[in-house]
């Protein structure tokens, strides 16, 4: 396993630029999700890493070694595709064997039949069949080795694909969303083995998912990619808690933050909304606020505002109540409640939202994140606000 | 797809007729040349038409075939060069369609198109320039002679690019990261993905060179590199005139090879021809 970074690299197809000075490095042993919205040049940038992209202007280090000169095969990075990538005409013993095969025996040992009879090739070979049983072991594909990938499922073949890249021990592994073919459920599942996967082998992971769920859960460090730019990177908290613009914050974050438009008053620089003092002192810059659902309260009393419950769904261990607003109706506000708080029960009647003003993050017109704090919590009508 | 429909099956039966009396159409003249093969030559000049012979004279009629011409040695010919042929219209096209197909490089739809336009130039136009350059060479009447011309089949190059583009480039990019060359990807990787393919151009290639009288007939002066077309004539230019029953046998004879592999290959036959969407 090897650091891995990326310096100043940027791609162009033709006149549109995929990647515009990328830089982002990647420590030993680190799991670093890329992550965006599709067409960001998430692929476009793991491909460049690999060696079978290459880049415009800018390095690839891997180790302490450049590698820009070097053929993918001799970068020692494994690849596990989104379409799994598995050769059809081969068994899974053959498939995984492959890379090893490639490295270990030349050109004649690899003859069909006469090359096992070449001097050197019997040992390499029996070194390369240990090591395919045991990464058929560790990921549970043992009883089917000798089945070609047209038999297997897609859960089994995207095993198949990782034991491939698991097998020639590389400096970094490179997964381009290997999970989005695969049924949520089995996804969930998957998401847990890889993240084992990596503890257990503390290899260096660089993982390109446009699902937010997959960075959170199995990255040490997540890298927001916007339009070929790289505009955070950050731990998983730190990139939900206090994302730098207005994109990562609505691009983390499930269901989405409440994205509401305010005025800043010029006396205080409290933000207004929909008319009412928020308790949010900001930015004079400040233009938006935005709130995480779980950071805003729903009362059928009193609140900050008022409006209507237009949608609310049950989850079961908590309910997200949507309202619409009375003083902005093109805005729906989304909120978490808790438990069997029945508001699925309460649509279309009455509601009031407020919010935690510590928990609200200010915007400026260029969507950048500017500096905003609770200013008074006893003048937030209906919410105790924790003191910050 | 197909509609359900009510009259679904009087449509099927339609269809079927339709196809019915279009093979008999197609199988009648091979019907009749096996059945003229097993005939006596008095049966033959008779001109009745009869399916079965009123005297068996079979074994006559394919012994005559075999020891009136080295018909073997004629077949063995065949085999030599359309196994030849097949085997560096391969080794041209597999690396042409990869190249065309999954390689980025200037030039490249220029060239494609070159080779579409290719396609349009039929053979017999360029004979007589091969022949006489073939004369220049001094390489007339060889087995080269009759196989250099045919070892780049554009036809060849269009089918196999056409499936080639099918394969997921995933699969490419993910053999280059086990380290395998680009002329390996053809071989190792591209090659048995589209071994239908293959076997569909296989047929192409053979039936049309194992049957083909024009070019042997035009670069062939000795009767040591005869093919099977140029074999089965020479029965017609005896001296006792037309011996059908012989010659029947003989094309019989030459034509089971073909049925034969036809026959072997059919499905994955079919498969390459739907699978490049050519049907
Ligand atoms: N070979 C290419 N030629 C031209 N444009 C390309 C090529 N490869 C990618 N692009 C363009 O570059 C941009 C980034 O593509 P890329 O595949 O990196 O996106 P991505 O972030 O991986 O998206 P997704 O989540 O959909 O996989 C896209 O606009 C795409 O159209
Ligand atoms: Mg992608």
């Amino acid at each position: 396993m090897a650091e891995v970074q990326i310096r100043n690299v940027s791609k162009r197809f033709g006149t549109t630029t995929v990647l515009e000075n990328a830089s982002l490095t990647i420590s030993k042993g680190e799991f670093v999700s890329l992550i965006g919205p599709s067409g960001c040049g998430k692929s476009t940038l793991l491909r460049i890493i690999s060696g079978l992209e290459v880049q415009d202007t800018g390095q690839i280090v891997i180790g302490d070694r450049t590698v820009d000169d070097l053929r993918p095969s001799a970068r020692n990075l494994a690849m596990v595709f989104q379409s799994y990538a598995l050769y059809p005409h081969l068994n899974v013993a053959s498939n995984i064997a492959m890379p090893l095969r490639m490295q270990r025996l030349n050109g004649f040992q690899r003859l069909p039949v006469i090359g096992r009879f070449l001097p050197g090739s019997a040992t390499a070979n029996d070194g390369i069949a240990r090591q395919v049983r045991d990464a058929a072991e560790m990921l549970d594909i043992s009883h089917l080795l000798e089945r070609k990938p047209g038999q297997l499922s897609g859960g089994q073949r995207q095993r198949v694909a990782v034991g491939r890249a698991l097998v020639r021990d590389p400096a970094a592994f490179l997964l381009d969303e290997p999970l989005s073919n695969l049924d949520a459920k089995l996804r969930v599942h998957m998401r847990t083995e890889i993240a084992q996967l990596h503890r257990r082998l503390k290899a260096t992971f660089i993982y390109v998912t446009h699902d937010q769920v997959e960075a959170m859960t199995m990255s040490d460090r997540i890298a927001v990619m916007m339009d070929g730019d790289i505009i955070q990177v950050g731990t998983p908290d730190e990139v939900y808690d206090q994302p730098v613009d207005i994109r990562v914050a609505e691009f983390i974050g499930s269901p989405k933050i409440n994205v509401v438009p305010v005025d800043i008053e010029a006396a205080r620089g409290m933000a207004v909304l929909a008319g009412a003092a928020s308790g949010v002192v900001t930015d004079p810059s400040a233009v938006s606020l935005g709130i995480r659902p779980e950071a805003i309260t729903v009362s059928s009393s009193s609140g900050l505002a008022a409006g209507i419950v237009e949608h609310a769904e049950n989850l079961g261990s908590e309910e997200y109540v949507q309202v619409r607003l009375d003083a902005l109706p093109e805005i729906v506000i989304t909120a978490r409640a808790g438990h069997g708080t029945g508001w699925t029960r309460r649509i279309g009647s009455a509601a009031h939202v407020s919010f935690d003003g510590n928990r609200a993050l200010a915007f400026d017109s260029a969507g950048r994140r500017v500096a905003c704090r609770a200013y008074a919590p006893r003048h937030v009508g209906g919410k105790a606000v924790a003191n910050g | 797809m197909r509609p359900v429909s009510a009259n679904s099956s009087s449509g099927d039966l339609f269809k079927h007729a339709v196809l019915a009396v279009g093979s008999i159409f197609i199988l009648l003249p091979f019907a009749v040349m096996i059945a003229t093969s097993f005939k006596s030559p008095a049966d033959i000049a008779s001109g009745a038409l009869r399916l079965f012979p009123t005297e068996y004279h079979g074994f006559a009629n394919y012994a005559e075939a075999l020891s009136a011409t080295p018909l073997l040695r004629y077949m063995a010919n065949g085999v030599i060069v359309t196994a030849s042929i097949f085997a560096l219209q391969l080794l041209v096209a597999l690396p042409c369609a990869y190249a065309l197909a999954k390689l980025k490089w200037r030039g490249r739809d220029t060239v494609f198109g070159l080779i579409l336009f290719c396609l349009l130039i039929p053979p017999h136009a360029v004979a007589i320039p091969v022949y006489v350059l073939f004369y220049w060479l001094g390489i007339l009447d060889s087995y080269t002679s009759l196989i250099l011309p045919w070892t780049i089949s554009v036809f060849g190059i269009f089918l196999m690019r056409q499936f080639f583009k099918t394969v997921p480039d995933d699969l490419i990019d993910a053999a280059r990261m086990d380290g395998i060359s680009e002329f390996g990807i053809v071989w190792r990787v591209m090659l048995p993905t589209a071994l239908p393919a293959v076997t569909a151009f296989g047929i192409f290639s053979i039936i049309a060179h194992w049957n083909d009288y024009f070019w042997p007939l035009i670069v062939l002066s000795s009767e040591d590199y005869y093919t099977p077309p140029l074999g089965v004539a020479t029965f017609r230019t005896a001296e006792v005139g037309y011996v059908f029953g012989p010659l029947m046998a003989a094309a019989t004879i030459i034509i089971a090879p073909l049925v034969l592999t036809f026959l072997l290959a059919q499905r994955r036959f079919i498969e390459g021809i739907t699978f490049t969407g050519m049907k």
